[in-house]
């Protein structure tokens, strides 16, 4: 299926140097990105997405379920997930930045928010592949490829037990910043990370890294929450605009 | 069809369907039109109490959420969700139509778009000399000589193993490895299941229509005796028109993919003619404006 298809809709896109983005000016602390998402990207995967949040961008692809190879016989009633995680030369992050963001963690983390939703057990003797690229990195990619992840998978048609959305806040200075840049994760203390199961409601995981006090624990599990159900939105407006292109409406 | 329901999405994501009557002469609203019976997993489907939960769908605390996004099939109390675009899930009986990605030890392992490879044992194939003798090492040594990796095979799906194997076989004259001609790969959804998947269109090409939603399409008949004969003998060679015919064809069933519509001889064939009658080279009918133009005027033939 080829790209032209698409019209390419309102992609949010802030050049960098022309507009100042800084929270002060444009957003609230409790405020998201504007979002951007689109699936079936990429025309020779099962199904793929693209998430853009001004300048964080990331793109997901989705092979599988794929006929397991190789001898290993572990797990041979439910399907596993392998991620990948990678980065582009040009996504903003310097040689030595790139170093410190332990990608294999990354993974481990986006293939545990997966199992949560993927019934697994629908799809024996089988893996799916799931692909990420950061094209671009403005801080929250993390959460962005939880998100993007499960567009994708949604897209390719693989069984899924609810829609999930992922956000993540940052302490910079004693102030939680919801959906945080780059400069603002640099600048902090501490960050929280929780994917949020839109139908049920519940949390999926909680991922947090450096220092926070127990009652800014709590406040930024529950402000996290409140930008993934407005995510979550967003993710099913998205597969919902697919579904009706697909009939041919 | 006064009868329209509208769709809300509240707070939760869950989806709270209300009937309201509607003329069909006002401009309907194609989203609530389309979220009659459309839904994305994790959608809550609203269900009359003892319904049965059927593919696509699974029960939470007696609520029917669907895990796949599609359309809801409701037939009497069996309620699923058929997603429009997905692998194929084969039934016995299918025709499939597969390309081997492997040779083992005594078998073919065959891609056939589902979620799992498809295997073809030596055994569930008609070998040269006697259909019903007994399979030597010899046999299996000379596997590569009847099917190799690449090659395209017609076979017929035998069983569903319990862990989602499938299982082919080619014992009929009518099966066996393709060769001369165009293969078509669309959504396996839109094939319609009919009981000839082997036919003639009327334009003189044959076609086989693979119930996963692999198409072939070849000017001679494909071959009758293939076992008897091993990959050794001539094929005759496709003449010029024949491969015109072919590409208009083919063209005509990626247009009928595009647009989700059903795909079968009289649907093609549509098409196919339509664009002949529009004066239209086989190379320029995917042309995006032609294709657009091609389509409304086959929807006008009335067919649809």
């Amino acid at each position: 299926m080829g790209l032209r298809e698409f019209d390419y809709g309102p992609l949010v896109s802030v050049e960098r140097g022309t507009e100042v983005t800084t929270r002060e000016r444009k957003r609230q602390w409790n405020e998201l990105r504007p979002l951007f998402m689109r699936t079936r990207m990429v025309s020779h995967a099962a199904g793929s997405s693209y998430l853009e949040a001004e300048n964080s961008k990331v793109i997901c692809s989705v092979n599988g379920p794929l006929a397991n190879t190789g001898g290993r016989t572990e797990a041979i009633e439910r399907a596993k997930i392998s991620c990948y995680i990678s980065r582009t030369k040009f996504c903003g992050l310097e040689d030595d930045e790139l170093e410190k963001r332990a990608t294999t963690e990354y993974e481990g983390i986006v293939c545990r928010a997966l199992e949560s939703i993927v019934r697994v057990e629908q799809y024996p003797k089988s893996t799916i592949e799931v692909h990420v690229l950061v094209i671009e990195d403005d801080g929250s990619t993390l959460s962005a490829a939880i998100t993007c992840a499960c567009l994708a998978l949604a897209d390719a048609k693989i069984e899924l037990r609810e829609l999930m959305a992922c956000c993540s806040v940052v302490n910079a200075n004693g102030q939680l910043l919801l959906d945080p840049t780059l400069d603002e994760e640099k600048e902090a203390s501490g960050s929280v990370l929780v994917s949020y199961l839109a139908t049920s409601g519940k949390v999926s995981t909680v991922f947090q890294t450096g220092q926070l006090a127990y009652d800014e624990m709590a406040q930024a599990v529950e402000l996290t929450i409140s930008g993934a159900r407005e995510i979550a939105v967003l993710v099913r407006n998205c597969l919902r605009q697919r579904e009706s292109k697909d009939r041919g409406l | 069809m006064n009868e329209m329901v509208d769709v809300e999405v509240d707070d939760h994501c869950t989806v709270v369907v209300r009937a309201a009557t509607r003329s069909r002469t006002e401009d309907v609203d194609r989203s609530s039109e389309l979220g009659q019976m459309c839904v994305v997993a994790g959608d809550q489907i609203h269900v009359e109490p003892g319904f049965v939960r059927g593919r696509g769908t699974l029960t939470e605390s007696g609520l029917l959420i669907a895990t796949v996004g599609g359309v809801v099939d409701r037939v009497n109390k069996l309620v699923s969700v058929r997603p429009l675009v997905s692998r194929y899930t084969p039934e016995i009986g299918d025709v499939v139509i597969g390309r081997v990605v492997e040779v083992s030890q005594n078998r073919w392992k065959l891609d056939v778009d589902a979620r799992q490879e498809a295997v073809l044992m030596l055994s569930a194939m008609n070998l040269p000399g006697g259909a019903q003798r007994r399979r030597t090492y010899e046999d299996e040594l000379n596997m590569r000589s009847l099917i190799k990796e690449e090659d395209l095979i017609s076979a017929e799906v035998q069983e569903l193993k319990q862990d989602g194997g499938i299982a082919l076989h080619t014992r009929s004259m009518k099966y066996g490895r393709l060769s001369e001609g165009q293969l078509v790969r669309v959504k396996s959804a839109l094939i319609k299941r009919q009981k000839k998947r082997f036919q003639m269109l009327p334009c003189e090409i044959h076609a086989i229509f693979g119930n996963n939603g692999y198409i072939w399409l070849s000017e001679e008949e494909p071959r009758k005796e293939l076992e008897e004969q091993g990959r050794n003998t001539e094929t005759p060679k496709t003449s010029l028109d024949g491969r015109r015919r072919i590409s208009r064809l083919r063209n005509s069933i990626l247009i009928l993919n595009e647009m989700s519509m059903t795909i079968h001889a009289q649907t093609i064939m549509d098409v196919y003619i339509t664009s002949e009658q529009a004066g239209l080279r086989e190379f320029e009918m995917l042309r995006q404006n032609v294709r657009e133009q091609l389509i409304e005027r086959v929807r006008n033939r009335g067919n649809f």
